[in-house]
This record gives C-alpha cells, structure tokens and sequence, in this order.
C-alpha cells in the first residue's frame, strides 16, 4: 500500500525543525514534505491526489503567496479526502471568523498552535493518518487506484440519469461527496454488513 | 390470455440503448413462453406513443381487465419518465392500472408513485426507490438481467409476485457475490445497493392466474 504522505506548508520552518525531524523518524524520511511557499504546496496536493495525504498548513504564508483559507479552499474544490491540520502561530482571536467558519465547515480536521509540544502536533497527525486509515472513502479511493491506468479510463458504469462513469471519475465522484460519490460509500458498507451476516450465518450454521 | 404492455425509452439520448436491450431481452423470453404455449399477448408501445394521453385513450379498455405493465424508462419519486415528459405520475388518474402488475425498472418510482398506484387499485408493483447505476461494458448483461429477472421468474414458473421479488433479491445476491470472487468490489456493493433499493407494493399473493383474461 502507498505511504501515507505528510505536507507541511510553513514559510519559517527549515528542513532541520525538530518537528519536522519527529515526524519524519515516525513516518519516514521519504513521506514527510516542507513546501515553504503555499503555490507549491498546493502544485504538490494536485500532483498526488491519489495519495492518502495529511497537510499541516500555516496560517500566513508570506507576501504574494495564497494563505491558508485560499490554499484551504482550493484543497476542497479537489478533494475532501486530505486532512488539513491548520498549524499557526497566530493567536485564535486574530484568524478572522469566515476563516474558522469555512475551517469548520469544510472539516479541518484541527488547528493547533506552533507553539504546542511536538508530541501534541504529531499526535493530531497520527489521528488524522488512523482516521485515513478507517474512512470508507479513503478505502473505496484506494481501491480504484490500484487498477491500471487502461481499468481506470473505461467505462465502469452508468447513472439511470444516463452519465457514463470510468473509475476516474468515480474517484472525483468520492472526492466531492456528490450523490454518486456517497452512494458509493453507502455500497461498499452494505456490501461489507452483507460479508459480516453472512459470514455469521455460516458460522452459525 | 394474459395481456403485456411493455413501454421503453429507446429513443433516450443517453440510455435508450439499455433500456432496448431489456426490452429485446424480455420480448425474447416472452416470445419463447408463446412458443410453448402460454397464452400471453404482449404489445409493445412505440417510444413516440409513450405519452399518458394515448395511453388513456388507446388503451381505455384495460381499466375493465387485469394486465401486466412493463417500463423501462427513467424515473423519480413520483413519475415514470419517458421522452423527457411523465408518462404516469402519482396523484393522477391512474385508474387504467387498476387489477395490474405494475414492474419498472426507472429509478426511485417505488418511492411515492409505486404506492400511489396500490391506493388506485393496483394489484403489485415491483421497482426501485432508490436511485441505482447500471453497468457498462462486460458487466451490463449482468445490470440487464438483474432488472428482468423478476418478471422472468413471475412469468416463467408458478410464482407468486412476491416470489418473483424475492427471487430478484436473490438473483442480485448471487451476482454480487460472483463479482465479489471476481475481486470487483465497487460493483459488487452497487448490486447490493441496487438489491436494498428494490421494492414491492401490493398484492403478494397475485399469480399468472390471477391476470388471465377471457380474449374475445
């Protein structure tokens, strides 16, 4: 299975951060990322959709560089499957309230201050990996990208509305949470309270 | 004699093609039963006659004899869709379907137009109150057989409505469960899904015999 994957978008951290060593000794070298500038971190998310991924975000991300609301923003317009931990030096009275509220409302999954201990920060990191590892969502998308390019790109099914889906386009269906995409997850839980009563009944039998 | 109107959306941009197919598939079960000797009588209504005011008209007569509606068409909570305009809807004089088994194939009619139907003295509905997926390429015979396999056993054996229904859920459990072997998890959870969105209405005791009519 793909590693998880950890982004940090932070202008004033340094590769050789404490907490950024402590994350990468618990997720691996490899799997812990430092974008300083917020542009690419997000050139970074769009490139890697695929991937279960975990985004620790900075609230002020320097001059002429999206911050974290807009950066938020465009992380959603793509996908609700990355958890986004807003990781700030900013005092919570001075983020402005749409922020929160869009924050909130668009499930950060936390925010915490820079000046909280490691072990806090990279406990909210292995939260949100357990809950990547538990979401049905994350699941289903991991699924479907293990089929090759070629599975992917056919048609796999079609609405009764008369959309034709491939595989890819389920995977943004899951992304955005549209109808069809919480069908889909509604699916792969009836399937599976289908697999645990039968398997029941067989042992019952 | 028992009587067959089967209504289907062929001319629909997107799934007419499907909707043809399970039309072609069931006219071809049908015409093998006639082979043998059942005494059915199916009448296919052209896509551009799918409409309510020719329905009523044509075919008045049946509001005095039980027969079996067939539609494969879009849907929603309270119409069958045809062309693009309701073909029968809940809350409208439905009274043409009294004494009828009622079987569509559409999305989410079992929902309010199913029961609608029942309070007007139709005898068994069997549908979806969900909106479920088809599937494409090598796996949309499996879709096609899934939404005949009802009628085919209602109309094949001895069963009761409810049996045929029954018979749907575990047809769709069988394939489910083949995909599932197959490693095909997404479509085997969709056929599940589709299975908990199918739904009866009605009589579950109505049998081929409870349909036959004298044919003059």
């Amino acid at each position: 299975m793909e590693p998880l994957k950890i982004l940090v978008i932070h202008d004033d951290l340094f590769e050789n951060d404490p907490l950024l060593y402590t994350l990468r000794e618990r997720f691996g070298r490899d799997n812990v990322i430092l974008e300083k500038k917020s542009s690419q971190g997000l050139e970074y998310i769009y490139n890697n959709l695929s991937s279960k991924l975990i985004v620790l975000l900075d609230f002020d991300l320097g001059a002429g560089e999206p911050h974290a609301p807009e950066v938020f923003k465009r992380i959603r317009e793509k996908t609700s499957l990355i958890y986004v931990i807003i990781y700030t030096a900013k005092q919570f009275t001075a983020i402005p309230n749409e922020a929160l509220i869009d924050f909130i409302n668009n499930e950060a999954l936390g925010i915490i201050q820079s000046t909280a201990d490691i072990p806090e920060v990279v406990g909210m990191v292995e939260k949100a990996a357990h809950q990547l590892d538990t979401r049905v969502d994350c699941i289903l998308e991991q699924w479907i990208a293990k089929h090759s390019e070629k599975e992917r790109a056919k048609p796999y099914l079609t609405t009764k509305s008369g959309t034709i889906y491939t595989l890819d386009d389920l995977i943004v269906e899951i992304r955005k949470e549209t109808e069809l995409g919480q069908q889909l997850e509604k699916s792969i839980l009836q399937l599976a309270i289908e697999l645990l009563t039968s398997q029941k009944r067989q042992l019952d039998d | 004699m028992i009587r067959i109107l089967i209504a289907s959306d062929d001319l629909d941009v997107r799934l007419g093609e499907y909707f043809k197919a399970c039309k072609g598939n069931m006219m071809t079960v049908i015409a093998a039963e006639i082979e043998e000797g059942k005494l059915l009588d199916v009448e296919e209504i052209l896509p551009n006659n799918c409409n309510n005011a020719y329905i009523n008209i044509k075919y008045a007569d049946l509001k005095e004899i039980p027969f079996i509606w067939v539609s494969y068409s879009h849907g929603n909570e309270n119409s069958i869709m045809v062309n693009g305009s309701s073909l029968i809807s809940a809350g409208g004089d439905n009274t043409i379907f009294s004494d009828t088994f009622f079987y569509t194939n559409s999305c989410l009619s079992g929902k309010f137009l199913g029961p609608d139907l029942i309070s007007q003295n139709c005898r068994s509905f069997i549908g979806y109150d969900q909106s479920i997926v088809a599937f494409k390429n090598e796996n949309q015979e499996i879709s096609l057989k899934c939404d005949n396999v009802g009628l085919i056993s209602f109309l094949t054996t001895d069963v009761t409505a409810y049996d045929a229904f029954n018979n749907m859920k575990k047809y769709y459990t069988q394939q489910a469960n083949r995909l599932l072997d197959l490693g095909d998890i997404l479509s085997s959870g969709l056929l599940i899904n589709a299975r908990e969105a199918l739904v009866f209405h009605g009589d579950e005791s109505l049998k081929k015999t409870d349909l036959f009519f004298e044919n003059e």
